[in-house]
Order: structure tokens, then sequence, then C-alpha cells
């Protein structure tokens, strides 16, 4: 009993350790913004993490489009309204599963992949070797991979809604003989920049520091052998995606609250 | 009260070419039979020290008490002379030609004057009839003047509020919506009966004739067909009237039947007739669920 | 992986990314950035406006000139003042325009519609509509009637 008490307690105190460690490494890296020097770093992160999850934020987007819209298609031809299909289908991507499904799937693929790489580095001393030769390892390896996460996940949540309501379209209106006037002129006059767009963009952003923090200090805190390694990479995603739902709840209901 | 589906026909609404669904215009006719009642009604604590546009929707009721008790001996033989009496007593308070206006709305500026000046001749007679008809069969309900309903809009509009408590315990609220003249007297410019904007709802009826292919746009067929409306319903009531106390028996009813079938629509129960048949059937249950 | 190869494509990423972004304001969102962003705000009270919110479609003859921009409460007088934004500057619409609030279809979204009158005069920013109608629940309609006719 006295066990299992102080195991809960060493555990609590432990997550409370790990949460000051990753608090301190967020800002030893970011204190200070990147220089002119740092750019080609910035860039390059920004190719492993945004370009290489591109292809599959788009083909996830287009099905994902394709599916909703098939799915909204059927429920609302029961009440003869599938013309509403298109407004649907916008506001459900622009405000939730925009913003979340491209954390997730950014979670899956870049935030594994820069856990991986910096724990590697991490357990091939190659952090501990930058520190003796007086390179900070925070800016140079964390700062870059975060700057580049939180550029590139908005924008991959663009893609992702654009890729998505053309695929939705493409359901709707090629497919079920929907018409395509009414398709867009039902979104455009229910969309609201500020209230869908602007709220899901906002999303996005707080996503893309969420992820890309739990990544890169997974990474960094992980224990320097390749089972550790392999530990760190399932607790970014698990994390990640865990993270990812709970904020989205708790933004939803600030944003969006006020419900009658 | 079952006499009271042969009133509902006479209040059933202006239907000329877009009808409402048929429940709802029998709605509309007994919420305008209640609204009606209002207006002419008894007034049992009017506000004396209010507004003289009270003053005068108080006075008008009081007016029409006395007209109404007079006229029980004519009413059922004569029922033109008390249509008559009722228009004298109302045409110096309620702007008809107004009240026309406001329902004409965009219609009023292409008409011509002689268009305008005979949609508000068969625009007053019709409601006068209505409400006419109504008065003699009401005869349980107080009407009681309440404080406004809103703000006076400005020095020119305002609104005076009543509510009739029937003797079945509803209450149903009314709002009069009076103007002031030129000449210094207030005069009654659109009624709005249990949160039904009378003004708007002819209005869009009106709005609707006029657009109605049938009519061609024409004003001058728009007008007549109110005015058969209103014919048509007004002999239906006579002769129902007539059979007894109102009890409304076969015989009688294939006469507005007869009625019906010539010249515009005519409600019954609150459907329109297409056929005679028909007519009587739904006359029939309206009676059975009225008494 | 050539360095040049790397900058070429993260710079194509975020390009289109950034164009994603703004095709998403422009063309999904439906603002208007060229034409005529100007609007006048006109109020009317009702003494029931249930179901009606605010961003609800405004309209003449369905077609939409305006929205819902705030719905407040006079505790007064028991009414509801509806502010609604019409595009344009005014002087379209006559001063005895009639309000609706009226059901949109099957799903039963509110919206107003708009009845222009006979007047000479016209509504400008902050006028009053005067001439309403609010929402008619239609239960409680028919719920009259047979009360009515039950009772007799």
């Amino acid at each position: 009993m006295i066990g299992f008490i102080r195991g809960v307690g060493n555990r609590s105190l432990e997550r409370l350790a790990s949460i000051g460690r990753a608090t301190l490494v967020l800002v030893a890296a970011l204190w200070r913004l990147p220089r002119l020097a740092d750019i080609p770093l910035i860039v390059k992160q920004i190719y492993q993490v945004g370009v290489l999850s591109l292809v599959i934020v788009v083909l996830s987007a287009f099905c994902i489009g394709a599916v909703l819209a098939l799915q909204f298609h059927t429920q609302l031809a029961r009440f003869g309204a599938q013309d509403a299909v298109g407004v649907g289908l916008a506001l459900v991507l622009l405000r939730e599963l925009g913003p979340v499904v491209t954390a997730l799937l950014f979670a899956g693929r870049a935030g594994s992949a820069i856990t991986a790489e910096i724990g590697l580095m991490k357990t091939t001393e190659q952090l501990s070797s930058m520190e003796m030769m007086g390179v900070d390892p925070l800016q140079r390896i964390v700062a870059p991979r975060l700057w580049a996460g939180f550029v590139s996940l908005p924008l991959l949540t663009a893609i992702f809604n654009v890729v998505a309501i053309y695929g939705g379209m493409m359901v709707a209106v090629d497919w079920m003989g929907g018409d395509q006037g009414g398709f867009w002129s039902g979104i455009q006059a229910e969309v609201d920049i500020w209230d869908d767009i602007g709220k899901g963009v906002l999303k996005s952003v707080a996503f893309a520091v969420v992820v890309t923090w739990i990544a890169v200090f997974q990474g960094y805190d992980t224990e320097p052998t390749p089972e550790g390694i392999g530990l760190a990479t399932t607790r970014t995603v698990v994390m990640s995606s865990v993270m990812v739902l709970a904020i989205d709840f708790l933004l939803t209901l600030s944003m969006y609250g006020d419900f009658k | 009260m079952v006499v009271f589906s042969n009133q509902l026909t006479a209040f059933a609404g202006v239907k000329l070419a877009t009808s409402p669904p048929p429940a709802l215009s029998g709605l509309i006719g007994l919420i305008r039979l209640i609204g009606v009642i209002g207006l002419f009604g008894w007034v049992l604590s009017a506000n004396a020290a209010g507004s003289s546009a009270r003053d005068v929707v108080a006075n008008t009721s009081d007016d029409l008490q006395a007209l109404i008790e007079e006229a029980r001996d004519y009413v059922d033989e004569d029922p033109e002379r008390f249509f008559v009496a009722v228009e004298t007593l109302l045409r110096p308070v309620v702007d008809f030609a107004g009240f026309a206006r406001n329902v004409m709305a965009v219609y009023y500026k292409q008409a011509t004057e002689d268009q305008r000046e005979r949609f508000a001749e068969v625009f007053k007679w019709r409601l006068v009839r209505s409400y006419a008809l109504a008065l003699t069969d009401f005869s349980d309900g107080e009407a009681i003047l309440v404080p406004a309903a809103r703000p006076p809009r400005s020095p020119k509009r305002e609104s005076v509020k009543m509510e009739i408590h029937t003797s079945t315990g509803e209450i149903y609220p009314l709002v009069y919506s009076m103007a002031l003249g030129s000449d210094g007297v207030w005069r009654m410019r659109n009624i709005i009966i249990n949160g039904v904007n009378i003004g708007l709802t002819y209005r869009n009826q009106f709005k609707s004739a006029a657009s109605d292919n049938r009519y061609g746009g024409d004003l001058d067929r728009v007008i007549d067909a109110w005015a058969n409306v209103m014919q048509t319903n007004v002999d239906e009531d006579s002769v129902g009237k007539a059979e007894d106390g109102g009890k409304a028996e076969d015989g009688g009813k294939a006469e507005d039947v007869g009625k019906a079938e010539n010249g515009g629509k005519a409600e019954n129960g609150g459907k329109t007739a297409e056929d005679g048949g028909k007519a009587q059937g739904e006359v029939t249950s309206a009676d059975e669920a009225g008494s | 992986m050539r360095m040049r190869t790397v900058e070429i494509s993260a710079g194509a990423f975020v390009l289109a990314g950034t164009l994603a972004l703004i095709f998403l304001a422009v063309r999904v969102s439906g603002v208007n950035l060229t034409a005529d962003r100007s609007s006048y705000t006109v109020l009317a009270r009702f003494d029931d406006v249930a179901g009606l919110q605010t961003r609800a479609r405004v309209s003449i003859a369905g077609v939409t000139v305006g929205r819902v921009a705030a719905i407040d409460i006079d505790l007064e007088y028991g009414e509801a003042i509806v502010s609604m934004e019409l595009k344009g500057s005014g002087g379209v619409l006559s001063t005895d325009t009639g309000a609706q609030i009226l059901t949109e279809g099957i799903l039963g979204a509110r919206y107003i519609s708009l009845l222009p009158g006979a007047d000479e005069e016209t509504l400008f920013d902050g006028d009053v509509i005067e001439d309403t109608q609010g929402a008619m629940v239609l239960e409680n309609l028919i719920g009259d009637l047979l009360t009515r006719l039950g009772a007799s």
C-alpha cells in the first residue's frame, strides 16, 4: 500500500519535473529570435517537417473531404437539404477537422521524426560534443525545428482545408450531381473570415506549438539508448494526439461557447 | 357556439391567389374574430387619463356597444343596414385609406388614383362587413386597455394596447396602431391581433396576388378578386344566419356552396370550396368540432 | 540531398501554404474585397424573435440584402430590438417597410423578410422599422384554435 502511494507520488513528481524541463528547453531555445544566419537551418527543417508531410496531408485531405461530403449528403438528403453539404463540409473542416486532423498527421509523421532525430543525436553523443565545441545545441538543433514546426503546421492546415473542400466538391457536385454554383455560394454566404477561418488558423497555431514542443522535448529528454528512442517516439505521438484533442476541446468551448 | 364555424368563414381571411394552408386561414379568421371584438368591444376599464389616442379607442368601443344593442332587432333581417351603420361609426376614427395604402405597399405607387380609391373602398367594406358580423355573434369577453405596448414612435404615431379576456379564461392581446392626422384627429391605421400584424399579412397577400400570373399584374383584376371574396363571404353568412340562431343546416350550406362556386374563392371551415360535396363535408365536420 | 532542392521545395511549400490561406480567406469566406463595403444599420422592434440568431439573413423577395447584426432586449416594454446591417448606404427602402420573421425551408433557420411599403421617405442609418411581425410559433396558433373550438 505504502509502496503504491510512493509510486504514485514519484511518478507525479517525475511528471512535474519533466514539465519543468520541457519549459526550460522551450525558453532556452526560443528566447532569441532567429538571426539571419539561422535561416538556412530553419529552411532545411521546413523542408523536413513541412514538405515531406505534404503527401500524407494532401492524400488524407482529399479522402476525408470526399468521405465527409458523402456522409453529409446521405444524411441531409433525408430532409431534402442536400444543398447544405457545402456549408456543413466547409464549416466542419475549417473549424475542427482541418486543424485537428492535420495536427494528428503532423504529430505522427513529422513529430515522431523530430523526436527520433534528436533522440539519436543525443544517444550518439552528438549533442554533448556540440556543447563541448561551444555550440549551443538548443539553438542549433532544437530552435530551428521549433520555428519550422510553428510555420509549417498552419500552412499544412490551410492546404488540408483547401484540398478537402475540393475533394468534397468533387463528390457533391460531380458525383452526386449537386449544383456547383449552389455549393460555392452557400459556403461563401455562411463562412465568416474571422469566426471560422480565423479561429481555425488560431487553433492550428496552438497545435503547432504544442506538437512541435512535445516532439522536440521528447527527443531532447530521451534516455540515450535505442529503447529509449523508441519509447520517446511513441510518447511523442501519443502525448501530442491527446494534447491536441484536449486543447481542441478547450479552444472550441472558449471560441464557440455560449451554446444555447 | 355552433355558428362559430360560420363566423370563421366570414373572417377566414383574404385568400386571393395564394392561400395560406387551410388551418392557418381558419386561424387567421379566428384571430381576427377575437381582435375585432377588441376593436369594437366593450371597454370595462379604460384609462381615462391616457392620451387622446387611447380616448379615441375607448370612446369608439363604447359607441359600438350602443350600436350593437340597438341593432339586435333588425340585424337578422337587414344586415346591410347594420353594416352601413358600423361604417358610419367607424369612418371618422379608422383611416381606411391609410390602411389600404399600407396594404398596397409598392403597388400604391403604380396604381392610378382611380385604382387607389377603388381598393380603399373595397378594402374598407370588406373589413367593416367581416367585423360587424363578428360583433353580433360574439357575446362574451371583456376588453381592457392596458399600458402602452411600446414607446410612442413619434408625436404622430402611437400604439394602444388592449386585452380581450374571454369567458373561458383566455387572454388575447391587441395592439392598435394609431396615427394623428393633419386635422388633429387620431385614427387607426393598423391592428395587431395576438401577435399577427394584420396590415403586414394583408400586404403579403396583396403582393402575392399582384404578382400572380392569373391576374397578369393587372391591379384592377386584383381588386376585383378582393371584392369578390368579400361578397361571397357575406352572402354565405347572411344565409347561414338566416337559418336559425346560427345552426347550419345542410340546406343552408348547399346554397352557400352554390355561391362559392362562382366568383372568387370562399372558405368553409377554412378550406377552399372547390366543389359542393367537399365544402359540405368540411363545414359539417367543422360544426361538429365547434359544437 | 542537394541544398538547392531543399531550399526550393521548402520555399514552394511555404508559398503553397500561404496561397491556400489566401484562397480560404477570399474564395471560401466570401469576403468581398472590391465591391462596395458600405452598409447601414436599421433597427426593428419585435414582440417575439424566437429562433432568430445573429448573422441571420435579411432578405427582400428572397434576395439577401443584409444580416442581423445584434439582438437586444427592451425590458421595459418586453420587446426585442433587432439591429440589421444592410448593404448600401440607405435611401432605398421606404419608411413604412415591414419586417417579418420567417422560417427557411425544412431545417428551420429563421430569417427576416422585408416588405417595401408605399411611403416616399426612405430609411437611412439608424432609422427604425415600425411595422413588424414577430416569429409565429405554429403550434401555439393551432393550440389556440383547438382550445376555442373545444370550449364552444
